[in-house]
């Protein structure tokens, strides 16, 4: 970094003129404040306190003095400053007759900013006895045998004391380019540039402020899409500019970047000679400011890139503790109750209260997003990514290959994708399962595959991602697919299924999850007992998550886990329906609209669709779905267009779209609940439970009908209640 | 002492009385009558009113007990789980009695209490017209239920007691809910 | 644009402020880094000035907090105080801060400065 020039000191004690009062308020107060620690010191040489203090005081009188050009004030101030910071770091002892002198020069400091206040001089020389006698004092402490100690530690250090920048600095002599002169510059940002707050966007706009830009960016350095790390960057640049401004002026737009870059800038000839025999130099080549690198420029482009990208990947080796599961736990909890506590007084906040008082509200969003941000750190320690059983699934990959004779490649995406601890420990055995299944029930023989016009190598793909508050994993391959035959012939013969029963394809799929169910030939070690799906489906519930399997012939099998995301504070939209509260994740609406209810166009013997923007929108109206009592015929409906996992749009009818508001999840993985439709639970700012909506269940379930009177109890105060 | 209730399912815990509960009634303690039975092995039971009829719980499972709350409903649960509840940050699952004795669907009045019982392994709130009274009975004070209705192999009630003229019916509380394993694929 | 100016001088707060304020930010003000780092989120700064030697938690400290937290991990973060020393502006740098600026200054060069870390 370098230090931002001053401009000619012309105008700037005017523009300054307001300001004069407070300083000479603040000045008073410090003055008196440093003369009672310079005593104190003087009574009590070796203690710490009064010497920060001292030193501090001095600082800000100094600083202010340099900004109001009183160069008398500035110069006496500086040498008191020199005095206490050679105090400071040892090399001179306070004693009293020190802090004494220290004394007397704060008397004409404050002498001379007395006479500064009332626009007048101290008389000369005033001060000429006090800096001498500083000046001293200064001699001694370089005659000292301690060496200086640079220290970097963070805080007040001893620095190499340079000259006080003066008042009346020389101005840096700046010729005026005659002419435009072109220049190439060459930007190759360090790895740490974007964490200094440095925007490249920032100095490109700066140079085209200066003249005519040409911008190259060289993007060799990108990695895969997948190792992109949003916080470096990759690119460098080469910038042709044109200018009338100096070179100096040139350089400076990359004052802050230039110690976290490497900064090349090159004048031009102006006049690029067209003759073909002009001979190429050694150092710069005249070209015109749109050619492409040369040859050259790549080759040390490319071997930065490597040497950066060696450099890139920080060591992220950090310390950690052992702490035991329940206490995390109750953290976990404890902070979640934090999140509700806010959202009741929020709630409960009157809203003629927060328009009359802002800084009540400010305060209170504040608190809200420390909140916010406590909760997200803790739920961090709770989370791991999916990313440690996804390694040792290659192994089993590979274990499972060898013994069958397969050839098996196994593929990751998502690695990661946030769990809870236990979750991801409970998630491995399940999964292990479904690998193995998929490479000795899916993927057929080397020869089986290239006959079917397949690549001899199964491939298995394993990923991870979040959807909005559900975790999605799946296994896919690219094997034979489920014998359908074959599965519900065994289903049949075991008497799960009755004979003759018409299943559809789906369903006959979901038999791998029975209970002993098994269509291998043999029982072999790994999969054909017939223990794995059914134990695996039995898993995946314990953890509250859902399992399925899609398949088609000759292409492959999906087997699709999704788990509830315990952890998560969500951000959410509340829907009403009639008297119940309803929640949607944010990550699945695409859109709230309100239509009149005419435009709700209904297809015979199938369902009600709206039309959005020329396409139709199949709606499931909540009130129905949940078998809740009809809303009053209004106008108007609420629609909130969802996104579903497969992609397709649809809209849910309900009576009111309230707002945006964060949640936690809660699990309702209790099965008496039956809660197909719904993701979880939340607890609202009024301490009433909601429940979130999962628009992929809604998709496939189909209305329910009412057990008992849908509608959420409230205590009612019946005056016809009889206490018999 | 605050129990924060946690998303993992609490285990058993041997109690001999219920937690301070949160907001909630005192309860009175009586023994039963002192006689003969002074020297029998006793059991504690939360004794609680539906209409006419009085019922208990053994004490061991009972967690505590609450005032009646808004209970949320969840479409598409069966008919005796009449919705769910805020307890300490945890969502619990209310279990309307009454329905599940058969009766009428009861309507949610200030007066009822919920009481939080641990049933296989999870805690379910039973949604009751009131809470009476703890006893302690002596084990052979508990006759058995004659079965009216065959074979069942999961019956609602363990026991009759009769106190002070009253007959109490005991509930077999793991029987009221399906168990948290064992369930069809959705 | 919002702008957080820490400094323990009354005197240089005023001044930053109504300089930046003259060129239409909206400028708050934190007496030391504590202060600072409690007032962080409500004025939610796209860009923060500090001072150095300040009491209770001086820059240096302050700036390393700051960069700590995801929000402001990429704000631009500007000294501005008399320490003119190569070795601490290198602190700085690694610390994180984005620019070093002397005092004394012009306002204008402030503002100018400002105009061209800020997107």
């Amino acid at each position: 970094m370098s230090r931002s020039k001053t401009a000619p000191t012309g105008n700037r004690m005017s523009s300054l003129e307001p300001f004069k009062a407070t300083y000479f308020q603040e000045c008073e107060e410090l003055l008196v404040s440093l003369e009672a620690h310079l005593r104190e010191l003087g009574a009590a040489p070796s203690s710490r306190e009064p010497l920060d203090a001292a030193f501090r005081a001095i600082h800000s009188i100094k600083g202010g003095a340099a900004m109001f050009q009183f160069a008398r004030m500035v110069a006496l101030a500086d040498a008191l400053e020199t005095a206490l910071d050679r105090a400071r770091s040892g090399r001179v002892a306070i004693s009293r007759s020190m802090a004494g002198r220290l004394l007397s020069a704060t008397d004409i400091l404050s002498d001379l900013a007395e006479a500064a206040r009332s626009g007048s001089e101290a008389p000369d020389g005033h001060e000429t006895a006090a800096l001498a006698a500083l000046a001293a004092l200064d001699r001694r402490a370089t005659r000292t045998t301690k060496p200086a100690q640079a220290k970097r530690r963070v805080g007040p250090t001893t620095s190499k004391r340079t000259n006080v920048p003066s008042c009346t600095e020389p101005e840096v002599a700046r010729p005026v380019a005659a002419q435009p002169a072109t220049y190439r510059i060459r930007f190759e940002p360090g790895p740490e540039l974007l964490r200094r707050g440095l925007e490249p966007i920032a100095i490109v706009r700066n140079l085209k402020a200066l003249g005519k830009l040409a911008v190259s960016a060289d993007v060799s350095g990108l990695p895969a899409f997948a190792e992109l790390d949003t916080a470096i960057l990759y690119l460098r640049w080469t910038f042709h500019l044109t200018t009338s401004a100096p070179r100096a002026t040139v350089a400076a737009v990359f004052d802050f970047a230039a110690t976290s870059a490497t900064v090349e800038i090159v004048e031009l000839p102006v006049s690029a000679p067209t003759s073909a025999s002009a001979s190429v130099s050694a150092h710069s080549p005249p070209a015109s400011p749109f050619d492409p690198p040369t040859q050259a420029d790549r080759r040390t482009n490319d071997r930065e890139n490597v040497a950066d990208r060696r450099g890139k990947g920080s060591d992220r080796r950090v310390g950690s503790i052992r702490v035991e599961l329940p206490r995390v736990e109750r953290l976990v909890d404890l902070v979640g109750e934090i999140t509700i506590a806010q959202a009741m007084v929020l709630q409960h906040l009157d809203q003629t209260l927060v328009t009359q008082n802002p800084q009540l509200f400010r305060a209170l969003t504040g608190l809200l997003k420390l909140s916010r941000t406590l909760q997200d750190s803790v739920m961090a320690i709770r989370a791991q990514p999916i990313q440690t059983i996804f390694v040792r699934m290659h192994r089993v990959a590979r274990d499972s290959a060898e013994q069958l004779g397969r050839e098996i490649e196994l593929h990751t995406s998502g690695e990661t994708t946030q769990l809870d601890k236990t979750t991801v420990e409970q998630l491995a055995d399940p999964l292990m399962h479904i690998v193995r299944n998929a490479i000795f029930h899916g993927i057929e023989c080397p020869d089986v595959r290239l006959a079917a016009g397949k690549p001899a190598q199964g491939t298995i793909r394993l990923s991870a991602r979040q959807r909005g508050s559900r975790i999605i994993v799946e296994v896919a391959d690219d094997g034979a697919g489920i014998d359908r035959e074959a599965v519900l012939s065994r289903a049949i013969a075991m008497g799960i299924v009755p004979a003759g029963a018409a299943l559809d394809d789906a369903a006959i799929d979901n038999l791998i999850f029975s209970p002993g169910l098994s269509t291998a030939k043999t029982i072999s070690d790994i999969a054909g007992r017939g223990v794995g799906m059914d134990v695996v489906h039995q898993n995946i519930r314990k953890l509250g998550g859902h399992i399925q399997i899609r398949s088609s012939c000759g292409i492959g099998t999906t087997t699709i886990i999704s788990l509830p995301m315990t952890l998560a504070v969500l951000d959410a939209m509340k829907l009403t329906c009639g008297l119940e509260t309803y929640l949607l994740p944010i990550a699945h609406i695409l859109e709230c609209m309100v239509v009149r209810r005419s435009a709700i166009l209904n297809v015979p013997g199938s369902c009600k669709v709206i039309e959005v923007r020329g396409k139709q929108i199949q709606l499931i109206s909540l009130a129905q779905r949940f078998g809740l009592p009809d809303p009053q015929q209004s106008e108007r409906v609420a629609i909130v267009l969802a996104e579903i996992d497969d992609g397709s749009v649809i809209g849910l009818v309900v009576d009111e779209v309230c707002g945006h508001q964060q949640i936690i999840v809660k699990s309702l993985r209790d099965p008496a609940l039956a809660a197909a439709g719904f993701a979880g639970g939340t607890i609202l700012g009024d301490g009433n439970v909601a429940l979130i909506l999962d628009v992929n269940q809604l998709v496939r379930g189909a209305a329910m009908a009412a057990a008992r009177t849908p509608r959420s109890m409230r205590v009612t105060f019946n005056a016809e209640f009889n206490a018999a | 002492m605050i129990a924060v209730t946690s998303q993992v399912d609490q285990p058993d815990r041997a109690l001999v009385e219920p937690l301070p509960p949160a907001g909630t009634l005192p309860l009175t303690s009586t023994l039963g009558s002192a006689a003969a039975a002074a020297k029998e092995p006793r059991r504690k039971f939360v004794v609680f009113a539906l209409d006419a009829q009085h019922y208990c719980v053994d004490i061991m499972s009972v967690r505590e007990i609450r005032m009646a709350q808004t209970i949320t409903y969840i479409p598409g649960a069966p008919k005796h789980i009449c919705g769910v509840i805020n307890l300490r940050g945890s969502i619990v699952p209310v279990c309307d009695l009454r329905a599940r004795f058969g009766g009428r669907e009861t309507v949610l009045l200030p007066t009822q209490r919920i009481v939080i019982t641990m049933i296989g392994g999870r805690a379910i709130g039973l949604l009751v017209d009131d809470v009476l009274d703890i006893l302690a009975i002596p084990q052979i004070e508990i006759a058995p239920v004659p079965q009216a209705d065959g074979d069942n192999d999961r019956p609602l009630f363990r026991g009759l007691i009769s106190h002070n003229g009253t007959m109490l019916i005991l509930v077999e509380t793991e029987n009221l809910i399906d168990p948290l394993t064992n369930v069809p694929a959705n | 644009m919002r702008i957080l100016i820490v400094d323990d001088s009354p005197t240089m707060q005023d001044i930053v402020s109504m300089t930046l304020q003259s060129a239409s930010f909206q400028v708050f003000r934190a007496e030391h880094g504590v202060e600072a780092l409690a007032v962080l989120d409500v004025a939610s700064p796209d860009l923060i000035i500090t001072d150095l030697n300040m009491y209770r938690m001086d820059g240096f400290e302050f700036v390393s907090r700051v960069r700590k937290r995801p929000e402001y991990e990429f704000t631009p973060i500007l000294f501005l105080t008399t320490e003119s020393s190569e070795d601490m502006r290198l602190i700085g740098r690694d610390l994180g801060a984005t620019g070093w600026l002397l005092k004394p200054f012009v306002p204008e060069d402030l503002i100018r400065v400002v105009k061209s870390v800020l997107q």
